[in-house]
């Protein structure tokens, strides 16, 4: 029997994996009689032998019986996080989900412009539709009140005027009627002050200048000098030399008008 | 590290998705019903002892390290399945001299109608079932699975040194019982 100091050759002779110097150390323990030759041939036969021993296969049943343990296995992981995952990502990817996502989108986009856009376009319509009949209302009852014979009345209907947001050219020529025909001041100085502020109206400016020379009231010619100077109107200027001409003119009002259209020259 | 490597699909077992075994099965079957075959001579044994096997890992699957060869891994779970099976069974395992050799499944017939080859053959198989758990798996696995002394020690948890100390007296004994076996064989 070969001794066991020598299995780290005998071993690594065996397998195959002698290395050189290995190789020669164990051919000088041949030579020597250390290892029998003849019992390391047997060793190696039994070893060779050992490899060629008849295998068998294994049946398709074995093959099987993994597969089914495995589907089991799987199908044990329902309440897992990425079959979930999985689950919510067939979901989203799922056509008849998406097409019922956009369905269900466009309804409820429907909804809310239905119940917040439409309801206050009606709202504001409606408003808007008041507003104006409110006005229109208005307009006719400063009209009405215009011929009123209280001064009151028309002094009210003169501030009626003064509240409307649009005017039309009748509410103007209504305001200038009054401006020089109304015998009471008060009135007529109200309706400058509403003239004043439908200045943008041009009609209303032009008016506004045309009434200078009419006017024989002190009040209301220095309350027309004062608009022609808030309104910077240089047309006024030859209607209020006009005036100046005038034997009976007060002498405020002289001054008045004088450092007004100097003032509107300097403009 | 390759996407296809045992060690980068059992990874992929480990994070859930199972269908990786199904590689690592293909892989390995044959040769963890070779290994169990030639250290139980039983089909039916060795079929549900590999089944074990991947049963093992699908159970212990998120204890999986990529430290060390994925083919120690399963050997060592292979072997310390047989141990168990052969502890187990250790009772009702048939000694040597009552095994039926020619009814064993794989036996090519009986010794006396067959070439000296066949019977060579038989004989050594008979004695190699006669060497204690241990001196057999190390020579199945050094023998027929092709792994090196270091591989081996790894999975049956020894030296390197031990290892091929095992080898060589298993050897020895297989020549001793050998030669028995033939002296009873020619009587």
């Amino acid at each position: 029997m070969i001794d066991e100091q020598h299995i780290e050759l005998v071993t690594a002779y065996l397998d195959g994996s002698i290395k050189p110097d290995q190789q020669a150390q164990l051919n000088d323990l041949i030579d020597d009689g250390e290892i029998d030759a003849l019992q390391l041939r047997e060793m190696q036969n039994l070893y060779t032998e050992l490899g060629q021993l008849p295998a068998e296969e294994p049946s398709a049943q074995m093959r099987d019986n993994f597969y089914g343990m495995l589907q089991e296995e799987k199908a044990k992981q329902p309440a897992s996080k990425a079959s979930w995952l999985t689950w919510i990502n067939q979901l989203l990817t799922s056509r008849r989900v998406q097409q019922a996502g956009i369905a269900v989108g466009v309804f409820l986009i429907g909804l809310v412009f239905g119940n917040l856009f439409t309801p206050l376009q009606d709202y504001r319509q409606q408003m808007d539709q008041l507003s104006t009949e409110v006005s229109q209302m208005r307009e006719v009852m400063m009209m009405s009140l215009l011929e009123a014979r209280s001064p009151s009345d028309r002094l009210k209907a003169v501030n009626i005027s003064s509240d409307l947001s649009s005017t039309d050219d009748r509410v103007i020529y209504a305001l200038l009627k009054t401006l020089n025909n109304d015998p009471n001041v008060n009135v007529r100085l109200a309706s400058i002050e509403s003239l004043l502020r439908h200045a943008e109206n041009p009609k209303a400016r032009q008016g506004l200048v045309e009434a200078i020379s009419r006017q024989q009231s002190p009040q209301i010619q220095v309350a027309l000098a004062d608009a022609m100077l808030a309104l910077q109107e240089t047309k006024s200027v030859d209607e209020l030399r006009r005036l100046l001409q005038q034997q009976e003119l007060d002498s405020t009002v002289r001054d008045k008008l004088q450092n007004t259209i100097a003032a509107l020259n300097e403009a | 590290m390759d996407s296809t490597s045992d060690n980068a699909l059992m990874l992929k077992v480990k994070q859930g998705d199972l269908d990786k075994l199904g590689l690592l099965f293909e892989r390995y079957n044959r040769r963890l019903f070779h290994f169990f075959y030639r250290l139980t001579h039983r089909r039916d044994v060795s079929e549900d002892l590999v089944q074990g096997v991947f049963e093992r890992i699908l159970k212990h699957r998120n204890t999986y390290t990529e430290n060390g060869a994925f083919s120690a891994w399963i050997f060592q779970i292979a072997r310390n399945l047989q141990i168990d099976h052969y502890r187990k069974n250790q009772k009702y395992q048939l000694t040597a001299q009552e095994v039926n050799w020619n009814q064993m499944e794989g036996a090519p017939g009986e010794l006396p109608s067959m070439e000296e080859a066949d019977t060579d053959m038989a004989l050594l198989q008979q004695a190699l079932s006669q060497l204690d758990n241990t001196k057999r798996q190390t020579l199945v696995l050094s023998r027929f699975e092709g792994f090196k002394y270091k591989e081996i020690a790894e999975i049956m948890d020894c030296s390197e040194s031990a290892v091929k100390v095992r080898v060589y007296r298993a050897l020895q004994e297989l020549k001793v019982c050998m030669k028995e076996l033939k002296r009873k064989n020619y009587d």
